[in-house]
């Protein structure tokens, strides 16, 4: 099936084409939210960082923001800084501009207050939702960066088959990121410091101990387009920039939670059925890039939390 | 001296009547936010405690949401579990229950999916609407006020207009019998000493001059320069050089009444005065802090402007810098850079403010009230 997608001019490939309104501090957070809402196909991130931070915890939080903006799925960016803030809009600015996408920012304590900025912002906003607009092209499977979630409660049986089918989907993937636990079971994976953009294909693993949304957020930063979740608790957990597919490893939890589960694969899973599992993944994946909306796309789950590293001061 | 309030069962007064929708892990703030999207009237917040970290870290996280839980400003609460969270929906319920305000508990995994969750959460918060519609203000003694002290984005002005006519504000509330709090442990390093001497006696200038040096030595355990992140950039653009300076113009916010204790990180304070509380400089962490202790609203001095409110209780913004004021006019309460000018003094700036907290404290809305800003982060212990 031919693949569909949006070709960005550094050649990164998105599945969606988002204009992302960043805020760089908490103190942006809901004037950026208020932008977000005002139109259609504008997301923002609830960041609840940005301030009073320092070291690798600051490093960390400001590569994950920067990694929101260059992530492919998203076409442009408006950043919303307050202004006296830790995280630098306009260095985040710039940055996020050396991918050479639609880039531009607003500081609140400059613009003058929220009306000018929420007024500025959607005018703005609205004008780059027009300029990012663009056809969507032939991409190939090689070109996606797929992130996989899987739930701690997961017992070992399930996990070897798991990790021979996440094995089938990087044949044809290009990039794959994995958690940190399940490492072992992929001799050739790589260390991928979190939220930090892939740029090789592979197999990568990152953060270990994170719950799903940290993780997720973290893979996102790092270029994911789109994440899988192998649940066996149901966690609804969704990303406003990359669609999450949630696969279900438990037939009781998918009874309960059909309406933000895309798949259950209990009883091929019992089955020890890989090849079955992998081809109907791939399949989703490939509707998923081809535009159909995910379960947690429907319901707009927007999940987002920064693996924080030290406390704030 | 009299405001308008209302009187919760547990006699603890709230200035305002929220809905809170209260989603008790992160795997349930989505829901949560869908069913408050829902509801005009209610409030709900960001929940992004995910995994925790120590006993320490356990402890902090719950003491900080069961202080929003209990809190006086909630009249009623719909409280979305997931299930599998440390932190239970039905065990905070439970505590809530017992301060007496209706309370409803729904758990993902009982109720099957978010639709059933958003369908059940709206229907119960409808009802609890029109409860919380029938109750009154009445008249309530400005004792029962506890007011949070805030500053955030501080300039060179910060210290000589708007903390001093907070400070201003906050010795006439204790003259009135009611409680205030200081914060922000690390933007009292280098004028702790000053703050001891102000304590009710030595055992508590002992404990001040304790909780600042301990703070500062958590700082130099992570190995890394805390002056990265203090003063922050924004601090040094508006003049302030050091975290000496900053912390010398942010204590005048204490005002002249002696520190009756020190409390930990969102803890209730048990007997009205003046307070300590070890909080983060991260305004809206410190601010969580202070509320989840049981402030019903906050001063927020600042000299170059912020936006932020609370979910649950009112911000009010003063700022000391007057072209900031001018400014971020739409954000700012009250304009302390009047003291800068010339044209008010410290003591009028101070009145001012002291009134109108009554007046917000009757139910007037604040700016960030009314642009709906509900900001909200625990401070998590990470070591």
């Amino acid at each position: 099936m031919a693949l569909k997608g949006y070709i960005r001019e550094n050649g990164q490939v998105g599945i969606r084409n988002k204009l992302l309104i960043l805020p760089s501090v908490l103190c942006s957070s809901s004037t950026s939210a208020q932008i977000a809402d005002a139109l259609p196909n504008v997301v923002s991130i609830a960041n609840q960082a940005g301030c009073a931070q320092v070291g690798d915890d600051l490093t960390q939080t400001e590569r994950t923001l920067m990694g929101f903006g260059l992530n492919p799925n998203v076409g442009g960016v408006l950043i919303v800084g307050l202004g006296c803030e830790g995280v630098n809009p306009l260095g985040l600015a710039n940055k996020v501009a050396e991918s050479k996408k639609l880039v531009d920012y607003l500081v609140i304590q400059q613009v003058g207050g929220t009306t000018n900025t929420i007024e500025k912002g959607i005018e703005e906003a609205n004008k780059m939702v027009n300029a990012i607009d663009e056809p969507k092209r032939n991409v190939d499977l090689s070109d996606i960066c797929l992130g996989i979630v899987i739930d701690n409660s997961i017992e070992e049986s399930k996990l070897i088959v798991l990790s021979k089918v996440i094995e089938v989907l990087s044949d044809s993937i290009g990039v794959v990121i994995i958690p940190k636990r399940h490492q072992s079971y992929f001799s050739d994976a790589k260390e991928l410091v979190y939220g930090k953009t892939v740029t090789e294909k592979g197999i990568y693993y990152t953060a270990s101990e994170l719950g799903n949304v940290a993780l997720m957020t973290g893979m996102v930063a790092s270029g994911a387009q789109t994440i899988i979740h192998f649940t066996e608790d149901g966690d609804p957990a969704g990303s406003s920039i990359s669609p999450v597919i949630k696969c279900s490893v438990n037939e009781d939890i998918f009874e309960i939670f059909w309406e933000h589960i895309d798949l259950d694969i209990s009883a091929p899973l019992a089955q020890n059925n890989e090849s079955l599992i992998s081809s109907q993944l791939l399949s989703v994946v490939t509707n998923t890039i081809n535009g159909i909306d995910t379960k947690s796309e429907m319901l707009e789950l927007n999940d987002f939390a920064i693996h924080r590293i030290l406390p704030t001061f | 001296m009299n405001f308008r309030g209302f009187l919760r069962n547990d006699n603890r007064a709230g200035i305002r009547n929220h809905l809170l929708i209260f989603p008790t892990c992160m795997s349930a703030s989505s829901t949560a936010k869908l069913i408050a999207g829902q509801l005009p009237g209610a409030v709900s917040f960001d929940n992004q405690v995910e995994n925790q970290l120590s006993k320490e870290d356990v402890e902090q996280v719950e003491r900080t949401l069961l202080g929003f839980a209990t809190h006086p400003n909630v009249g009623a609460i719909v409280m979305v579990g997931f299930g599998k969270e440390t932190i239970s929906a039905d065990s905070l319920a439970e505590q809530v229950r017992m301060s007496g305000k209706p309370v409803a508990s729904l758990n993902m995994m009982e109720c099957g999916g978010i639709k059933s969750v958003v369908a059940k959460g709206v229907q119960i918060g409808k009802q609890f609407e029109e409860e919380l519609s029938l109750i009154q203000r009445v008249d309530i003694h400005v004792n029962e006020l506890a007011i949070g002290i805030e500053c955030g984005g501080s300039d060179t002005t910060s210290g000589l207009a708007a903390n001093p006519a907070a400070g201003f504000a906050s010795d006439l509330l204790i003259e009135d019998g009611g409680t205030t709090f200081l914060s922000e442990t690390p933007e009292l390093i280098g004028a702790e000493h000053v703050l001891a001497n102000n304590a009710v006696n030595e055992e508590i200038g002992r404990q001040i001059i304790a909780t600042v040096n301990k703070y500062e030595e958590n700082l130099k355990k992570s190995g890394m320069d805390f002056r990265g992140a203090q003063p922050s950039p924004g601090n040094i653009q508006g003049g302030l050089s050091t975290i000496e300076e900053k912390s010398l113009g942010a204590i005048y916010k204490s005002g002249t009444a002696p520190i009756k204790g020190v409390l930990q990180y969102g803890e209730r304070f048990k007997v009205k005065g003046h307070y300590l509380m070890n909080s983060p400089g991260y305004d809206i962490e410190s601010i969580t802090g202070m509320i989840a202790g049981g402030a019903q609203i906050i001063i927020f001095t600042t000299g170059r402007g912020t936006p932020v409110g609370s979910p649950i209780a009112p911000v009010v913004k003063v700022c000391g810098n007057p072209k900031m004021a001018d400014i971020m006019k739409d954000n700012i309460d009250i304009n302390a850079g009047k003291i800068i000018t010339g044209e008010k003094s410290i003591e009028g700036v101070g009145r001012e403010l002291y009134d109108y907290i009554l007046k917000v404290a009757s139910g007037e809305k604040t700016k960030a009230e009314i642009f709906g800003f509900q900001e909200f982060a625990i401070n998590r212990v990470i070591s």
